[in-house]
């Protein structure tokens, strides 16, 4: 197959779905894997485990590893936002400095302003300035005065950083460290996830290199139908062995878990925080599950209403021809 | 080359008209000249998008209900989004009774063929059983009743617990249903790509293959709750072919189908193969009552050339004469 060109690829991305388009590309590459290795098959060559096969594995099994290892690498992100106890400890030890430092570069940055100032008022023509000019400056004094209130009160402010599993509630608390529990259990099924899957990629690699060398595949297309029935029923039996099915219910359980403790601590830490604006998502859960069960009971009332409107007006009809006298004669 | 992938994705070959919507879901009546009497109803997986019962013309099974010279309705699940989480299986019932009460006051009927593909025969199941006097006949197309099965998908629902995955991630989202469905024959469907690229240039081939992953990755949710007592109650219990399944309280007893049905079955559907629907299929008391095996799987049995041959037209012909 002719190669597609860098406009066409972006051209067929838009085109397909996402995953057809990720599947087509990994296809062709493994197609082009597997004529190198029918090529030298039917050259006589006997055929060994080796990097093709190894990259094969790699173009086959992307497209599912992908989705765990991103959750997988999402703990960096918990670790991110945590400040690192020793790095905090190391500023606080180091505060004095820290603080002559900062002290420095304001300095510093006075300094230049007031020159720059000075140089404009010698060099530069007089600007007139504006009342909208006038109000953004007066804005910036007033926020700098608090900014050199705050720093006047001279707040241990690493400290209180440095204390923060003691800051966050006992529940918030509870939730990150279930949350890192359940996480080093998922990786743990994971990474046996993921042996089981390449353990039975070897042997099926193995059965059919034992196949492809004992006989002469006469096409390339019996070649590779070998390759995928042989993997196909080697897949079978591991998918729905005893153990794997262990190991992928553990490691969803254990995922879905890590996720669940993740959100439910920054909720927790959220809901604590008295100037937060924002509901959580365990809020809006709530009101949507009270809105849901509201309409219930309102599509039930109607339906009521209906039922009853249709028991009434026969009944009507029958007085109505009672009265004028119809339903007599 | 690449223009033969560029295929222009049209699904819907049938004009059809948005009758009623109701937040998530909606009725959709199909335009066409009915000779016969009772209109049909079909209700769809909510797993996937109901257009697979009318990909293109050729393979159209709406096209074939039309041209038979029957009233064809369709009921639309839906894109599930997160605040959609506690819709429960109860409302999808009642918006099926809600649907059979809207088109009987419409064409002046007292009841109507209600067809169910997959989880959507599952929920035709559950309401014919409730309410058996609004079904004058069900159609059920690869429909899972009995979920002790030996086959992966199933032995995988078994060892999940669906409420941890409400619980973190709201609803059950398609991708991930995607992933599993693909990773029950990695090799098999993973490598299936092969097939075009060595046909590059049979365009209908192709269009095909693409109208197809159109389909396949256009994967709704499953809101959280449903997926919970669909894994729950249908597949850890087999609730629904024990009789122990409860809707509202009320029991859903499978004695109740006495209605006409007709079940058609693929051998080598891979979701829901035919042990899931024989059990259901003995056990029920109809006297009048069909079974269709395709040779094709749960997605070829609708979309395959050789199924609207041999299959449809029986399938047809038998909603035909009952209407």
């Amino acid at each position: 197959m002719e190669e597609l060109r860098r406009e066409e690829l972006i051209e067929l991305f838009k085109a397909l779905p996402k995953e057809s388009f990720e599947l087509l590309l990994r296809n062709i590459s493994i197609r082009e894997r597997l004529e190198d290795l029918w090529k030298e098959h039917a050259s006589g060559k006997k055929l060994g485990y080796g990097e093709r096969f190894e990259a094969l594995f790699e173009e086959v099994f992307r497209f599912f590893f992908r989705p765990l290892e991103i959750t997988l690498r999402g703990f960096r992100q918990l670790r991110f936002l945590l400040p690192l106890p020793e790095l905090l400890e190391s500023w606080e030890s180091q505060w004095e400095l820290i603080r002559a430092w900062r002290d420095f570069i304001d300095s510093l940055f006075s300094h230049f302003s007031l020159m720059t100032e000075l140089s404009l008022g010698i060099t530069a023509p007089a600007v007139v300035k504006s009342m909208m000019d006038n109000f953004r400056e007066s804005w910036k004094e007033r926020v700098d005065r608090y900014y050199r209130h705050y720093y006047l009160l001279d707040v241990e402010e690493l400290r209180v950083y440095t204390d923060y599993p003691l800051i966050l509630t006992k529940k918030t608390t509870q939730y990150l460290l279930n949350a890192l529990d359940e996480w080093e259990q998922f990786s743990g099924y994971y990474m046996e996830f993921k042996d089981l899957i390449r353990n039975t990629y070897k042997a099926s690699i193995r059965e059919f290199i034992e196949v492809a060398n004992s006989k002469r595949f006469d096409s390339f297309q019996s070649f590779r139908d070998a390759f995928i029935n042989i993997s196909n029923q080697k897949f079978d039996s591991l998918l729905r062995s005893k153990r794997y099915l262990e190991v992928q219910g553990n490691m969803v359980s254990h995922l879905m878990d890590y996720l669940y403790r993740t959100r439910r601590f920054f909720e927790e830490m959220f809901e604590n925080n008295p100037i937060n604006p924002f509901a959580t998502v365990g809020h809006v859960d709530e009101a949507h599950k009270r809105i849901m069960d509201l309409r219930r009971k309102v599509m039930e009332l109607e339906k009521r209403i209906n039922e009853l409107e249709a028991e009434r007006l026969p009944a009507e009809k029958t007085k109505s021809r009672k009265q004028t006298g119809g339903g007599a004669k | 080359m690449i223009d033969n992938f560029l295929v222009e994705f049209k699904p819907w070959s049938c004009e059809f008209e948005v009758v009623h919507k109701d937040w998530l879901f909606s009725l959709m009546h199909f335009k066409g000249k009915p000779k016969y009497k009772t209109p049909v109803l079909i209700s769809y997986a909510y797993i996937n998008r109901p257009f697979i019962m009318d990909l293109y013309d050729e393979v159209s099974v709406v096209r074939k209900l039309i041209n038979a010279g029957l009233d064809v309705w369709m009921i639309d699940w839906g894109y599930p989004k997160r605040s959609d989480k506690f819709f429960k299986i109860k409302d999808y019932i009642d918006y099926i009774d809600f649907c059979v009460d809207f088109i009987k006051s419409q064409k002046g009927v007292s009841h109507i063929t209600l067809h169910g593909y997959c989880l959507g025969a599952t929920l035709s199941i559950i309401y014919s059983s409730l309410n058996p006097e609004k079904i004058k006949n069900l159609v059920l197309q690869a429909a899972p009743v009995n979920f002790h099965t030996e086959n992966t998908i199933t032995l995988w629902a078994m060892h999940i617990d669906p409420v941890k995955i409400s619980r973190a991630l709201g609803n059950m989202p398609g991708e991930l249903l995607n992933i599993a469905f693909l990773l029950v024959e990695p090799v098999k469907l993973g490598l299936k790509y092969l097939n075009i690229i060595d046909n590059v240039e049979n365009k209908k081939l192709i269009k095909d293959f693409f109208y197809m992953d159109h389909w396949i990755f256009d994967s709704p949710a499953v809101p959280g709750y449903v997926y919970e007592e669909q894994i729950s109650n249908w597949y850890h219990k087999n609730e629904i072919i024990r009789g122990e399944y409860k809707l509202n309280g009320k029991k859903v007893d499978l004695n109740n189908i006495t209605m006409p049905v007709l079940a058609i079955v693929a051998e080598k559907d891979n979701l829901t193969p035919p042990e899931t629907t024989l059990p259901f299929f003995e056990k029920i008391p109809s006297k009048d009552k069909k079974l269709l095996i395709s040779d094709k799987g749960h997605v070829g049995l609708t979309v395959s050339r050789s199924s609207h041959k041999k299959i449809w037209p029986q399938a047809v012909d038998w909603i035909v004469k009952r209407s």
